[in-house]
């Protein structure tokens, strides 16, 4: 359980956030662009920065609260935090930097050789944080911050200083956290793509404040197509009939790279905005698998070119969205209330976490 | 060439009176430093200008000025001469002229390396459990050890050379306040010394040369040691 309400002012920026989760294990992502004020809240919750006033809750424990001057200090808060640069102890070595948050007097709830073997570094334990490569750290940071038996883990743009293949192969570590560890995390990213994949539900910031919390396709939706053009769904595999399919509502897209899923098991799926295509009138013979019969819901002219948002057909709630040009949208006479046919590419559609993203 | 008895007894005496000047003066050298590296407070120009004016001030004031206040007339030499520890005209003068004159080179070096220290980790360690007398033991202390033995090294130095404060605040008595310089100073003062002084002025050059080398290996190991 996590209960946020801070409120800090600094200089121009006006910090005043508010959210509740009543998860006690799994992932709340968050994000929002840069200068949102995500890290200041995570600081705040961490207790590195003091808000003028407000309330921390973390299951059922009173971290600060303004209106009866309670403020745990930092090192009583049993709230862990994986920061971006890693911060290991150069003058440790890598068992003693795991080890450093050790609870002292108590059983931990961590086990030492699950969280080694989980994050493959026991080759690492002799080894000082300068002969360590950035992925490595990174690992350490995390397995560090668990070894502390926290209530509450919060991860800071953990990825963000690793390049692409670090990075997808930390996130297959970071995927078995919550099944591994029962304790609530806050995982902040920028990256749509790391959200799908790791994220229970999903908080977004701007300004300051939260302007969006809830399930993370749901958000990802409401977040407007100004920001996120691309379409976010979850549906169900099916493996029935030898080519692999996900089930959205009463649609069945065609998607690569399924095989090694389970039949039922939920995935979410991301169809990029870009590679939709709008037929109208008859259907010419092609290679695209997923034909959609759907009608044209709304125009949103974007940066770049202009979002049709679709309803499809069979499919209560999916609103597919693509990206056109004015031109096409002349072209076609693309109006509200137009029924047409919308075609995705079995290959476009990705499935974060699936390595292909 | 082996040292004469009086060259001997020099050498013992400066290398006794800089060392203890060090080892009493280095806890409030690092306390003073980590205070003026990360303490915000109204007049710490004023505390950081006072520490260094020894660096500043002709060492024959800081002598006087010493001498006025733990004299035997002085407001704080009486106290002392009351605990049967009198500084003037004492080794123990010598001692804390020495660290006096010091002082400034010593925390300079110390605060430069409190500085360096990316206080993110010092978050980091906190994050984990640590309290603050803990982070500064297991992180700030062994991560400012190169700055602290930098600090101590120049610190030693510098006591070595010192000379103008300790002959006015303690004099130059034979086996009590005479170290290296003062012996060479009373060697100058008397005609027909000049191989006698030649001496004194090598072997000064030689322990010079001993504690730069050495301050300079330790520095290293240290350095490997941190992982740095």
């Amino acid at each position: 359980m996590l209960a946020v309400d801070v409120q800090r002012r600094l200089g121009d920026f006006r910090l005043e956030a508010r959210f509740e989760s009543a998860r006690s294990s799994g992932i709340i992502g968050l994000t929002g662009v840069s200068g949102a004020g995500k890290s200041s809240l995570l600081r705040c919750v961490a207790g590195l920065e003091r808000p003028q006033a407000g309330r921390v809750v973390v299951e059922g424990r009173v971290l600060f609260d303004g209106a009866v001057g309670i403020d745990v200090p930092v090192h009583k808060r049993r709230v862990g935090v994986v920061f971006q640069d890693s911060r290991l102890f150069p003058h440790l070595d890598v068992r003693a930097n795991l080890l450093y948050g050790r609870p002292r007097g108590q059983v931990p709830t961590v086990a030492f050789d699950d969280v080694v073997d989980l994050l493959g570094i026991s080759p690492l334990l002799m080894r000082r944080p300068a002969a360590l490569s950035g992925g490595e750290r990174q690992r350490v940071a995390i397995g560090r911050a668990l070894l502390s038996s926290p209530e509450l883990l919060l991860l800071d743009e953990p990825l963000a200083s690793l390049d692409a293949s670090r990075r997808r192969e930390l996130l297959a570590f970071l995927a078995e956290l919550p099944a591994r560890f029962s304790l609530p995390m806050v995982y902040v990213t920028h990256s749509l793509d790391e959200l799908l994949q790791l994220a229970d539900e999903l908080v977004v910031m701007e300004a300051g404040r939260v302007v969006a919390h809830g399930e993370v396709s749901a958000v990802v939706a409401a977040l407007g197509v100004a920001r996120e053009a691309d379409t976010v769904v979850e549906g169900e595999v099916e493996q029935a009939g030898g080519r692999p399919s996900v089930r959205v509502g009463g649609v069945r897209l065609q998607v690569l790279g399924l095989d090694a899923l389970a039949d039922g098991a939920r995935v979410r799926l991301r169809i990029p905005a870009d590679d939709v295509l709008l037929v109208l009138g008859d259907l010419p013979r092609t290679s695209v698998r997923n034909r959609l019969p759907a009608t044209v819901v709304q125009l949103t002219p974007v940066k770049r070119g202009i979002v049709v948002s679709l309803a499809v057909a069979g499919a209560a709630g999916l609103v597919l969205r693509a990206r056109v040009s004015p031109a096409s949208v002349a072209d076609l006479a693309l109006c509200p209330g137009l029924k047409l046919t919308a075609m995705v590419k079995a290959a476009a559609i990705r499935v974060p976490g699936l390595g292909r993203s | 060439m082996s040292l004469t008895p009086i060259e001997l007894e020099a050498l013992a005496l400066s290398v006794r009176v800089a060392g203890l000047s060090v080892v009493v003066s280095l806890p409030a050298g690092i306390v003073v430093a980590w205070v003026l590296a990360r303490m915000e407070f109204r007049g710490k120009s004023l505390v950081d200008g006072l520490v260094h004016l020894p660096l500043v001030l002709p060492p024959v004031v800081v002598g006087y000025l010493l001498l006025r206040a733990f004299g035997r007339a002085g407001p704080l030499g009486g106290l002392l001469d009351a605990l049967g520890m009198p500084l003037a005209f004492s080794w123990r003068g010598a001692v804390v002229a020495a660290a006096v004159v010091a002082f400034p080179l010593m925390v300079r070096a110390i605060r430069l390396s409190i500085e360096a220290i990316d206080t993110g980790l010092e978050q980091a360690a906190a994050t984990l459990g640590a309290s603050p007398w803990r982070v500064f033991t297991s992180i700030t202390l062994p991560l400012m050890a190169p700055g602290v033995l930098a600090g101590a090294m120049l610190a030693f130095a510098r006591a070595l050379s010192e000379f103008g404060a300790t002959i006015t605040f303690v004099a130059s008595i034979p086996g009590e306040t005479r170290t290296l310089p003062l012996a060479l100073y009373a060697l100058t003062q008397v005609p027909g010394q000049e191989a006698a002084a030649a001496r004194l002025c090598l072997l000064s050059v030689v322990v010079a040369f001993v504690t730069l080398l050495a301050s300079e290996w330790l520095a290293r190991r240290l350095r490997a040691k941190m992982g740095a």
